[in-house]
């Protein structure tokens, strides 16, 4: 297994272990893994700090850079802001960047295969999986909430779900999770 | 736990009703009325223990009118909750808080506030009626009781300032005395006295510093005293937990007096902080403010009962954003797997990306006083859920800014 240094942007709160779940379950079976290395996050949307982020990276000799930032309801691409912003920074880093931005969080790309939260949280397969009126987020919150079986924290369910995501039949339903992995490999590929 | 609320004619409050879930959380601007409520639990809490009102009056309103509404001229204040006890029973439980008047006999009931109205009733399943367990009416000097033989009269033999349910030996009684009497109420800000080194004795640590809270803790269970300090650990990276040693041997080596060396055993806590050097221990004075609140808020939380409540004002205050969610993390999975009801205030919008809408109460100052509205259960939730097309999350909501036009 070859190590890469992994530089990770992302919103703050607790989503750092779990996008490096995510990543680590592309790169792992390509034969790379990872130390990550993360800057101070702003606890807000990293949109604006794309720049700094960049040079960080830069500067730290990263092979990898993920940026990751929810769309929430936003209209305008955020991935296509990311992209310009660091191809303004540093055209060639550019090249190593990775851009993750789940609509409208990234819960929704970890209640995609329900059969894993269900297992997780000890809920009957056999019902459809509850609270569809709530957002992704919200919805693994109160599933979480309710569920005696499950006695770790939300964050460690979040990070437990993502270890065991199928990346490929998440890629072919979630066209956001498709890019990011696509960007992932295709950095893993030029190495 | 707590499930409905009902207040009238207290401080801010004209009149409010309001049901709680698991999780509950005040935001508002300053002012509008979330200590006040907070107040409530506390003081149901004290009274349910056996404090007296009178007394307890003159920490939440030593002005003594200022313990009722201003809009009001009664002198009658109504409190009514239903609470589920651990063992899942439910109870209406009652109670009134006069002032005495020129009418009153002064003497006779002590000086001013007294409690009158009071009543318990048991919830049956099936819809079947609710059964009166007991009830005093007015300022009746007598109580009327249920029993296998129905309703008798017995006379009240309890101080008319303090509640019959916590001092009547009746099992329905015991039990809801026991549900409200074991709930925990953090006032986040204040959990140090100004003493610096701490001897704590295990016969009554004292629950406001860390050091008591740790040695409670501690003797009371070590599985939860590591599980906390596990806790703690994913907060702060770096915390190491504390060293708890018994010096009871010599502090009885030391003394000559026989009544020193009978004493309960006592404890001293000492600390450990990343920026010190590991191979010696620091008093909690030389935490970080920050990390104090963490370490204070995690071993309270874990050292309260299971299946009670538990209060806490602000707790973000003087804590790093980073942190926010890590913490708010861990207490969902406490009070999850204990069954603790949780009641907190907060300022920070930060915190309500980790809430359910309807675990956030909104709170604001009308023309009739503090009005509560949970989330999903105000007018600008239905407004946004239809613009957004779908249910919209806590800070959605309140980041719109609608609720505070």
């Amino acid at each position: 297994m070859r190590y890469l240094k992994v530089g990770i942007a992302y919103e703050g709160g607790d989503d750092g272990q779990l996008i490096a779940t995510i990543v680590r379950k592309v790169t792992e079976p390509l034969g790379f893994t990872f130390e990550f290395f993360e800057p101070e996050t702003p606890s807000t949307a990293i949109l604006d700090y794309i720049s700094s982020y960049t040079n960080k990276f830069v500067d730290s000799g990263v092979d990898m850079g993920i940026y990751c930032t929810d769309q929430d309801e936003a209209t305008d691409s955020r991935r296509l802001l990311i992209k310009t912003k660091i191809e303004r920074t540093d055209a060639a880093f550019a090249l190593k960047a990775a851009i993750g931005v789940p609509v409208p969080h990234i819960e929704a790309w970890l209640i995609q295969q329900d059969s894993i939260v269900k297992n997780l949280l000890g809920i009957d397969g056999s019902i459809p999986l509850p609270h569809s009126e709530l957002s992704p987020k919200d919805r693994l919150t109160a599933l979480y909430s309710e569920s005696d079986y499950y006695t770790r924290t939300r964050n460690d369910l979040r990070i437990d779900i993502a270890g065991r995501l199928d990346i490929d039949f998440c890629s072919r339903n979630n066209t956001e999770f498709k890019h990011f992995v696509q960007d992932i490999r295709s950095i893993i590929s030029r190495l | 736990m707590i499930r409905k609320l009902t207040i009238e004619n207290y401080k801010s409050i004209e009149k409010t009703s309001l049901s709680f879930e698991e999780i509950n959380v005040l935001i508002g601007k300053n002012g509008a009325g979330k200590t006040t409520l907070i107040s409530v639990i506390n003081m149901l809490m004290k009274l349910a223990n056996g404090a007296n009102i009178n007394a307890l009056v003159n920490g939440l309103a030593p002005l003594g009118g200022e313990f009722y509404n201003a809009n009001s001229s009664s002198r009658h204040a109504k409190f009514a909750l239903e609470v589920q006890t651990p063992s899942r029973e439910i109870y209406d439980y009652s109670f009134s808080v006069a002032f005495g008047d020129k009418d009153r006999s002064i003497n006779e009931l002590g000086p001013a506030f007294y409690i009158e109205n009071e009543s318990l009733y048991k919830i049956e399943p099936l819809n079947s009626p609710k059964k009166m367990i007991f009830q005093r009416t007015g300022d009746d000097t007598s109580i009327e009781i249920s029993s296998n033989d129905g309703i008798t009269r017995m006379p009240l033999n309890v101080d008319p300032r303090v509640l019959v349910l916590s001092s009547f030996a009746q099992n329905d009684v015991k039990l809801v005395a026991q549900t409200l009497g074991s709930y925990s109420v953090i006032w986040i800000d204040t959990p140090q006295p100004s003493n610096v080194f701490e001897i704590v004795s295990s016969n009554a640590p004292n629950l406001s510093t860390i050091d008591g809270v740790a040695v409670s803790l501690y003797l009371k269970d070590k599985g939860l005293f590591d599980s906390a300090m596990n806790a703690i650990e994913s907060i702060i990276p770096g915390f190491t937990p504390p060293e708890i040693t018994n010096i009871n041997d010599s502090i009885s080596r030391r003394s000559k007096d026989d009544q020193d060396r009978k004493k309960a055993t006592n404890f001293v806590v000492s600390w450990s902080d990343s920026q010190y050097s590991r191979s010696y221990g620091i008093s909690r004075m030389s935490l970080s403010g920050g990390n104090s609140r963490v370490i204070y808020l995690i071993l309270s939380l874990y050292n309260s009962e299971a299946s009670s409540c538990f209060v806490a004002e602000e707790i973000e205050n003087g804590m790093h954003l980073s942190r926010i969610a890590k913490l708010i993390d861990q207490m969902r999975m406490i009070v999850k797997n204990r069954k603790i009801q949780l009641f907190f205030t907060t300022h920070n919008h930060l915190i309500l990306d980790d809430l359910l809408p309807k675990e956030v109460i909104f709170t604001k100052l009308g023309a009739r006083g503090s009005e509560y509205t949970r989330l999903t259960e105000t007018k600008e939730y239905a407004d946004v859920e239809s613009d957004l097309g779908r249910a919209p999350s806590s800070s959605e909501l309140v980041n719109s800014g609608l609720l505070f036009g």
